[in-house]
Order: C-alpha cells, then sequence, then structure tokens
C-alpha cells in the first residue's frame, strides 16, 4: 500500500516537472519566432547586464525573443534546481516557478539571481541544513535582484563585481530568516509572504546603501503595440493547462469545485491537498481572468502585464481561485476608478490590479465584501510603497499587500463574530 | 543546527501543533481533550485522545487524513510553521501545515472519539 502510494507521488512528480520543462519549452519557442536572428543574442545579453529596476520591460531592453529566452531560460534553471534537491512538486513549486519565470519578464535574470541564491545557499550551510528547506524563500527572495544590477551598472570597474556579489549574497542570506517572521505579521492572508520580507530587507540595505552615497533610482520602461504573438502564446499555454487537468482527471464540475471551498490562506497548497488535476484547470481559469481583465482595460501585452499573468497562474496552486481573487480585484480597480489621481491603465496600477489577487485569502476567509475592501486598500497604499526600497523590490505589491493586512486582518477580527463552538 | 537549537525548534513546533489539534478537537464538538507529551531520545511524541460529535465526524476523518500527507514537503515548513495554532479560524489549510510539520503521524478515529499519534524529530 505505502508502495502504491509511494509510485503514485514519484508520477505526480515526474509529471508536474516535465509541465514545468515543457513550458520552458513553449516560451523557447516562442521566442524563436518572436526574434529569429542574431539580435535574440544581443538583447539577451543586454538584458543580463542591463537595469531593472520598478517597472522595467525587458521587451524595450533586449527585444520580444530575447525577453522570452530570459524567461524560458530562468524557469528551466530553477525547476532543475527544485527537481535537484529532490523536493516533492507541490502547489508551493507552482508558485515558485511561475513567479520566476513571470518576473523574469520583470527584472529578474541569470546574472542578478545567483549572487542571491549564493546568499541562500550560505544560509543553509549557516543553519547547518539542507539547502532544500530553503530554497523557495531563496528563489522568491531573488525579487531584490534590481540591487545587484543596479551596483553592477552604477559601480566603478574595481568595485561592481565584488559589491555586486556582496550585496546578492546578503540578500540571500538575510531573506529566509526574515520571511519566516513575516508570515506573522499577516498571519498568511498574503500570498506574497516573501514580498513583505524582501521590502524590509530591501528597506534596510537601501537605507544603509544610501549612508554610504549609493542612492537607488529607477526610470520606467513598458512597451506597448507587441502584436498578437503574446497573446497567442498565453492563451495557448492556459488552454493546455485546463486541457492537461482534464486529461489527468479533472472531467466534472464538481471535481473542479472542491478548489474553491478554501479559503487560500496559506498554507493551501492545492496539489497537496486535492491533487494537481483541478489545480491545473484552476490555473488556467485564473490566468485567464487576469487576460480577460486586461483584454477590458484595452491594454495590450507586454513583459510586466504577463508576468502579472503567471503570477496569478502560478498562485492559483497555492491560494488563489476566481472566488477569492474577482472581489480583490474588483476593490483595485474601484479605488483606482473613484481616485482622481489615479488611471486605471497606467503601468503600476495595472500591476497592482493584478498582482493584489495576493490578497485573495481575506476574501476566500472572510467573505467577499472584505476582499473588496482589502483590493481597495491595497491600490491606495501601493502607491507609496516602491520608494521605501528605491523601486528595488520587484515584489512590491507583496509587500504593499503585507502592510494592507497589517492594517486589515486586526479591525476585521475585532468586527468579526467569534467562530461557533 | 547543533542538538541544542533542534531540541528548542522541535519545542516550539510542538507548542504550535498543540494549540492548532485542541482548537480543532473542541471545535469538532468535543468536551474533553487529553494531551500528552513524552520527551523521547530522538524527538517529541504527541497523543491527542478526545471525544467528538458525530456531526462532525467529516471534519475529523478529513483531519486524520490531512496529518499523514503522502507527500511531505521540507521547505514549506520551513517558512510557513509558526501559522500553526494561535488564532481563532482554524481551517483545512491550517491542519494540512500541521500535517507538514510533524515528521510521522497516525489517527484512529472511533465512534465519538479520536486518537492522534504525532511526533516530531529533534
Amino acid at each position: 500500500m505505502a508502495d502504491t502510494v509511494q509510485d503514485g507521488v514519484r508520477k505526480t512528480n515526474d509529471r508536474m516537472y516535465a509541465v514545468m520543462l515543457g513550458i520552458a519549452a513553449l516560451l523557447a519557442v516562442f521566442a524563436a519566432v518572436a526574434q529569429p536572428d542574431g539580435s535574440i543574442l544581443t538583447g539577451f545579453w543586454a538584458i543580463q547586464m542591463g537595469e531593472c529596476g520598478l517597472i522595467t520591460d525587458p521587451i524595450v531592453t533586449g527585444g520580444m525573443g530575447a525577453a522570452l529566452l530570459n524567461a524560458s531560460l530562468m524557469l528551466l534553471a530553477s525547476t532543475i534546481l527544485l527537481r535537484r534537491l529532490r523536493l516533492p512538486f507541490t502547489g508551493m513549486s507552482f508558485a515558485c516557478l511561475f513567479m520566476m519565470a513571470g518576473f523574469a519578464l520583470l527584472g529578474k535574470n541569470l546574472v542578478n539571481t545567483l549572487p542571491i541564491l549564493l546568499g541562500g545557499w550560505l544560509y543553509a550551510r549557516f543553519r547547518r541544513e539542507p539547502f532544500a528547506k530553503y530554497v523557495y524563500t531563496t528563489l522568491f527572495g531573488t525579487c531584490l535582484s534590481p540591487m545587484v544590477s543596479y551596483l553592477l551598472n552604477h559601480l566603478g570597474p574595481g568595485a561592481r563585481w565584488g559589491a555586486m556579489l556582496l550585496c546578492g549574497a546578503v540578500i540571500g542570506f538575510l531573506v529566509p530568516a526574515v520571511s519566516a517572521y513575516t508570515v506573522r505579521i499577516h498571519q498568511g492572508y498574503n500570498l506574497y509572504n516573501v514580498g513583505v520580507s524582501a521590502g524590509f530587507v530591501g528597506l534596510g540595505l537601501a537605507s544603509v546603501l544610501k549612508g554610504f552615497g549609493v542612492e537607488f533610482t529607477t526610470e520606467t520602461t513598458w512597451s506597448q503595440d507587441n502584436g498578437p504573438l503574446l497573446d497567442v502564446m498565453m492563451w495557448l499555454l492556459l488552454a493546455l493547462l485546463v486541457a492537461l487537468g482534464i486529461l489527468l482527471g479533472c472531467r466534472s464540475v464538481g471535481g473542479y469545485r472542491r478548489i474553491l471551498r478554501h479559503s487560500g490562506r496559506s498554507v493551501a497548497d492545492f496539489v497537496a491537498l486535492d491533487g494537481p488535476a483541478a489545480v491545473l484547470v484552476n490555473m488556467g481559469l485564473v490566468g485567464m481572468i487576469g487576460l480577460v481583465y486586461l483584454r477590458i482595460a484595452g491594454v495590450g501585452l507586454n513583459g510586466p502585464l504577463i508576468c502579472c499573468v503567471f503570477a496569478m497562474v502560478g498562485f492559483a496552486a497555492f491560494g488563489k481561485h476566481p472566488r477569492n481573487v474577482l472581489p480583490v480585484m474588483a476593490g483595485a480597480v474601484l479605488c483606482a476608478l473613484v481616485m482622481g489621481d489615479i488611471s486605471p491603465t497606467a503601468p503600476g496600477v495595472l500591476l497592482a490590479t493584478m498582482l493584489c489577487t495576493g490578497l485573495s485569502p481575506i476574501a476566500g476567509q472572510f467573505g467577499w465584501y472584505w476582499g473588496v475592501a482589502a483590493g481597495f486598500l491595497h491600490m491606495a497604499i501601493v502607491q507609496h510603497t516602491s520608494f521605501l526600497h528605491g523601486g528595488m523590490n520587484l515584489y512590491n505589491n507583496g509587500f504593499a499587500a503585507g502592510l494592507t493586512c497589517v492594517l486589515m486582518i486586526p479591525i476585521i477580527e475585532a468586527v468579526r463574530p467569534e467562530p461557533k463552538e | 543546527m547543533n542538538q541544542q537549537k533542534h531540541i528548542h525548534l522541535a519545542r516550539r513546533k510542538m507548542s504550535h501543533v498543540i494549540d492548532e489539534l485542541y482548537t480543532a478537537l473542541l471545535l469538532a464538538g468535543g468536551k474533553r481533550v487529553t494531551l500528552e507529551i513524552t520527551k523521547e531520545p530522538e524527538g517529541l511524541r504527541l497523543v491527542a485522545r478526545g471525544g467528538f460529535d458525530e456531526a462532525h465526524r467529516r471534519q475529523v476523518e478529513r483531519m486524520a487524513e490531512m496529518l499523514q500527507p503522502a507527500v511531505r514537503n521540507p521547505a514549506l515548513v520551513e517558512e510557513f510553521w509558526e501559522l500553526a495554532g494561535g488564532d481563532q479560524y482554524t481551517s483545512d489549510s491550517e491542519l494540512a501545515l500541521v500535517g507538514q510539520m510533524v515528521d510521522r503521524a497516525s489517527a484512529a478515529v472511533g465512534e465519538g472519539q479520536v486518537e492522534l499519534d504525532l511526533f516530531i524529530a529533534f
């Protein structure tokens, strides 16, 4: 019996790792189609060596093909790393890998993430524990990679490599320790926990470096009119996820509805709780919500927006589902509509509308109305958090979501009736 | 990590597990919950016994299922274990987290009675 269970687990593991490798291949194919000439390599190099603070679209830096190639290689490398560490493939794995691929279209690259991984590995050595225990937080911690790239680009030739290595290693060393603490702050109601810890680490580092004369500045780059290729890629990817889920056994509405009963509050690892079939369908559907919203807003896809859709898709295996993301998104849109100085189609606002779904557990646990309130408040708060870390935390929305929780959760718990016994 | 730190960590984790379990058992209609903790050479053992209301049988069976997951992901536990216990909204996800936090678990659900045997290694 135990062997049968183990065989089943092993089979699921192998299949899910194969799915991620398939997605990396899909990104690589679209990269080759988008930029079939040699410029893809020069563009790829420009992305590796360029700056990437909020909001940098790598399609502007190196071209569409180069950006997709970067995403493909980041996903490939991260998948191989998890596999080599023999981690079981769960919902957290989906979330982590989609964030790696997605944020490779908003700033992460091979050069600026490696020093952070080194720091995470050093932390595990220091704790005398296997690196596998800290690999997710370290991979998520690469959201501070713009800091590494900034030092690479702004320091003198003698100091830049050492400084970037040291900075990355410090980030990778600190983020796992801080992350274990920050879950207590938001109580699991913010799915982007490392966004909070990285926000605080970024705040600390940016403040210290400012004292040494390094002041972080960023410039927004945002591509438009990228044509239909990115839409084709995303709809194909999401349709494939749904089809695969159906193929693996999610063939009825009832089978899928099991996912919807979860509040989404961490740790809601849907793969561990309900198996991968319904989860794959959920991932496809939640991603489609993001794409449909962008279509309604009349915005064409680019690197940062695909990143947001990827974040929604990945965390649809670890807390998000249509029932809890829609109220939060509605709250964010409502805020953008009623507040005079926020345009619903401004780059930062679009990102916030999609990424505020990190607060979806609030809607799942306390009701849709609290979800709307959380989305509203998040949209207002996120406009004023980026300067704290100098625009160097790619998970700025995760940081703002954490602050939203600090404000909202105690209030909700104070006014809500106690559960019945 | 040295042995002392492992013991300290196991103790902290166990206190979260206890918090989560007795809340879950009381919410299942239990009137009396007995907890027995033993410090063994390799780790801490918790045996929890409690009654439950038959109306909550499905929840208790689900709890037993979640405490014995097919897969344990150590990376998940490292980041999230402090979420277990400590609030009033015990749910599937937190019981599943407890299942991830313990190294071994067995559960026997009888008529209106449940016995859980959980072990956290140093």
